[in-house]
C-alpha cells in the first residue's frame, strides 16, 4: 500500500507540476515540439477516418440507390409540373455561386490550413488547424471552407496549430445578418454539434425559408457579408420577443479537411 | 509499454473521440489500456500511462490544461484498489465489471471536474443532458472492446483466466 501511495503521489506532484508549468507557458517549446512530432501521424489517422467515414457513406448511398431511383423518377413528373419553382431556384442557385465567389471577389487575405484532427474531449465541436501564431493567426478570425462558407472561428492560437470551434458547437455564437432587403440581423448559435439556428430575430423582422444568411461584420475579426446558411424554416410564436430560424448548412461539416483562415 | 505506442493509442482516440458517429466517439481507448495495464502490469506502468495518454489528451483538448491527467490518474488509483481487493482473479467477469466500471468511474471524474470548471468560470464548455448517450456509448463500447481484447488475448497468451468461458 505504501508503494501504492508513493507512485501515485509522485505521479501528482508530476502532474501539478506539468499543469504549473502549462499555465506560467514554460511548457509551450514541449507541447509545441509535441504537436509538431505528433502531427503527421494525426494527419495520417484524421485522413483514414475521413477515407472510411466516406466508404461507408457511399455503400450506404449504394444500397439506397434502387429506392432513390424510384423516388428520383416520381420526382420527374413532379418537376415537370413546377417549372416556374424551378426557375426561382435558378435565381437562388446564382445567388449562391455568387456568394461562392466571394472570397476571391472581395480579395480578402487569407491563410491556407489544413485541418489534421479534431480534439480529444466529447463536449465541444472543436477541429485542429495546422497554422497558428507565426502565421499571423489570433483569436477571433474566421474560418471559412469550400469557396468562402463560414464553418466556424478561431478560439485558441499556438505557434504551429490553433483550435477552431465550428458553428455546430453549442457554445458558437456569430452575429449575422439577412441577405434581404430589411437586413434582419440575428445570432447564429450552435444546435448540439448537430447543425446551427439564427436566434435572437424580431417578430417584426422579415425572414423566409431560402433566404440565405451572411456574416454582420459586427463582430471586429470576422468580415461582413460571409455565406453562413439557407433558412430551412422559421419557428414563430406571437407571445414571444424574438423568432428563431433553423439554418442548412452550405456544406456538411463532418468531412472538412480544407480550410482558409481569412485575416480581416 | 513504449512511449511511441501510448502516442499512436491516444492519436487514435483524438480521432475517433472527434467522430460524429456515437459508436467511434465511445471507443475510449485510455480506459481500456489503463484496466489492461493494471490487470497485467504492475501500478508505475499504469500511472505511467495515466500521465503520459493525459497529458496527450490535453494537448489536443478545448477544456482547461490537466483535466484529463487528474481524471486519467484518480482512475488509475481507484482501478488498482478495486483490483487488488475485490477482481482479483483475472477472469473475464472480473475484467469485463473492471471495464465497465472504470468507464461509468472516468465518466464521472470528468464531468464533476468540467462542472466545477465550468462553475468558477475556466472553461465555456458545460455538459448537456445529451452527455448521458456518449456515457452510454462509452459503456457499451468499453464491454465490446473488452470482449475483443480477451479473446485475442486469451488466444495468445493464458494470464486471464476464461472462468466460465470457453475459448
Amino acid at each position: 500500500m505504501n508503494k501504492l501511495l508513493k507512485y501515485f503521489l509522485t505521479a501528482a506532484s508530476v502532474v501539478l507540476i506539468l499543469i504549473g508549468l502549462h499555465y506560467l507557458s514554460w511548457l509551450k517549446p514541449v507541447e509545441n515540439l509535441l504537436f509538431k512530432a505528433l502531427a503527421p501521424a494525426q494527419g495520417l489517422i484524421y485522413q483514414g477516418k475521413l477515407s472510411a467515414d466516406n466508404f461507408y457513406n457511399s455503400w450506404i448511398r449504394q444500397c439506397d440507390l434502387l429506392k432513390a431511383n424510384q423516388d428520383l423518377q416520381e420526382k420527374v413528373k413532379d418537376y415537370n409540373l413546377n417549372f416556374s419553382r424551378l426557375r426561382s431556384l435558378e435565381e437562388e442557385n446564382q445567388l449562391l455561386k455568387n456568394e461562392l465567389n466571394f472570397v476571391k471577389e472581395r480579395q480578402l487575405k487569407y491563410v491556407a490550413a489544413k485541418i489534421f484532427t479534431g480534439v480529444s474531449d466529447p463536449l465541444s465541436q472543436t477541429v485542429i488547424i495546422d497554422r497558428g501564431q507565426n502565421d499571423g493567426l489570433v483569436k477571433g478570425l474566421a474560418v471559412v471552407a469550400g469557396q468562402g462558407v463560414l464553418v466556424g472561428k478561431i478560439i485558441k492560437v499556438n505557434d504551429n496549430f490553433s483550435q477552431v470551434l465550428l458553428l455546430t458547437d453549442n457554445q458558437s455564437r456569430v452575429a449575422a445578418t439577412v441577405q434581404n432587403s430589411s437586413q434582419t440581423a440575428g445570432l447564429i448559435e450552435g444546435q448540439f454539434g448537430l447543425s446551427f439556428s439564427m436566434t435572437n430575430i424580431p417578430q417584426d423582422r422579415e425572414i423566409n425559408v431560402g433566404d440565405f444568411i451572411v456574416t454582420s461584420g459586427l463582430e471586429g475579426q470576422i468580415p461582413k457579408n460571409l455565406l453562413i446558411a439557407q433558412v430551412a424554416s422559421v419557428k414563430q410564436t406571437a407571445s414571444e420577443i424574438f423568432k428563431t430560424a433553423i439554418l442548412q448548412p452550405i456544406i456538411p461539416f463532418d468531412n472538412l479537411s480544407q480550410v482558409l483562415v481569412v485575416i480581416p | 509499454m513504449s512511449v511511441a505506442a501510448i502516442f499512436f493509442l491516444i492519436g487514435l482516440q483524438i480521432t475517433l473521440a472527434h467522430g460524429f458517429n456515437l459508436f467511434l466517439a465511445g471507443w475510449n481507448l485510455t480506459v481500456l489500456i489503463l484496466v489492461i495495464l493494471i490487470n497485467l502490469t504492475d501500478y508505475r506502468q499504469a500511472v505511467g500511462f495515466a500521465v503520459i495518454g493525459g497529458l496527450i489528451l490535453d494537448l489536443y483538448s478545448s477544456l482547461p490544461f490537466g483535466l484529463f491527467m487528474i481524471d486519467a490518474l484518480v482512475l488509475s488509483l481507484i482501478l488498482e484498489l478495486l483490483f487488488r481487493n475485490f477482481f482479483t482473479n483475472r477472469s473475464f467477469y472480473s475484467l469485463m465489471i473492471m471495464a465497465l466500471a472504470a468507464s461509468f468511474i472516468y465518466n464521472v471524474i470528468f464531468i464533476v471536474l468540467v462542472s466545477v470548471l465550468a462553475a468558477v468560470g475556466w472553461t465555456i464548455f458545460t455538459i448537456s443532458p445529451a452527455y448521458g448517450w456518449v456515457m452510454l456509448w462509452q459503456l457499451i463500447d468499453a464491454a465490446l472492446m473488452m470482449i475483443i481484447f480477451f479473446v485475442v488475448f486469451n488466444y495468445l497468451s493464458r494470464k486471464f483466466k476464461p472462468v466460465f468461458l470457453q475459448s
